[in-house]
């Protein structure tokens, strides 16, 4: 069962992802990965119980590629989401095979050069290459969309038409 | 006296208050923090951590977010875990009753009248009508 959906979103589980996503994509098994968050004992708490009943994993981008890879990963449907585009990027190098990548959130870094390419999307020219990168090596459109029921948008148009 | 911190998405924190002191006129030590689109958590923690400051601190003060599991109730997951009581699902009758009752209370006792206010209010008027009509 190859990973159904990733969703790159650093405020990671929030209402967005329990209330629309998880069924929406039809997830069993929701994995957040980014390798400081795994290794921080609040947010390993708070994630699974922010997921409202649905099974999840809070792991580092070598130990996600692993779960996805090992017995019980290859029976779940799964849901990820990469806290940044590094973490997303990082795991399609690894050899995730996501059916589809959303950004979700991205809340500008303080004291960085970004842009706002959504009211809720912001990107520095490096993410911009990232972007672009997850793009090339998915072979799908990367979108951007907020809710199951939007119109999804192309995020590299988006980058683009913001001159990044 | 407690303090009060009501986070949400959005406005409704600060409609909650504003529906309130409607009710019950001007309060002192009660906050608003509400979550912009473009939100960064850890500028929303922050936030969070600042109005609690301000309502009185970690030890003498409640938070009330909108929603388990939104960012919100991430944001102050901190705080729960170091012992403020973060209680989630806010509604009007349960901020009502905690302004009245957090005169002479402590955080934890106003934190259990919380979760029982929010529950209990929560009412079908068509069958309370039928009971009250016999």
């Amino acid at each position: 069962m190859p990973v159904l959906h990733m969703r790159i979103d650093n405020r990671l589980i929030h209402g967005q992802v329990t209330v629309t996503w998880v069924g929406s994509v039809g997830a069993n098994r929701l994995i957040v990965t980014n390798d400081q968050v795994a290794t921080d004992p609040v947010q390993r708490m708070l994630l699974p119980a922010a997921a409202r009943g649905v099974p999840t994993s809070v792991l580092s981008v070598d130990d996600t590629l692993a779960y996805v890879a090992s017995e019980q990963g290859q029976r779940e449907k799964i849901m990820i989401i990469a806290k940044l585009p590094t973490d997303g990027l990082r795991l399609l190098l690894g050899g995730l095979k996501p059916v589809h990548v959303n950004v979700g959130n991205q809340a500008p870094t303080p004291a960085t050069k970004f842009k706002m390419i959504t009211h809720s999307i912001a990107a520095t020219s490096e993410d911009a290459k990232t972007y672009r990168e997850i793009a090339r090596l998915l072979g799908t459109q990367l979108t951007s969309q907020m809710m199951p029921s939007e119109r999804p948008a192309d995020v590299l148009s988006l980058l683009q038409k913001n001159g990044l | 006296m407690i303090g009060i911190v009501v986070v949400s998405h959005g406005p409704l924190a600060q409609g909650l208050i504003g529906a309130a002191e409607m009710i019950v006129g001007a309060q002192a030590d009660l906050r608003a923090v509400g979550m912009g689109a473009a939100a960064d958590m850890d500028h929303l923690r922050s936030e969070i951590e600042s109005a609690v400051q301000a309502v009185g601190g970690a030890n003498s003060a409640l938070v009330l977010v909108d929603l388990l599991g939104g960012s919100p109730s991430n944001a102050s997951a901190y705080l729960a875990v170091a012992g403020t009581p973060v209680i989630c699902g806010v509604n009007l009758p349960m901020l009502l009753e905690l302004l009245m009752a957090r005169e002479a209370s402590t955080p934890r006792a106003l934190a259990d009248h919380a979760l029982q206010a929010g529950k209990d209010n929560i009412i079908d008027l068509g069958q309370r009508l039928a009971v009250a009509a016999g």
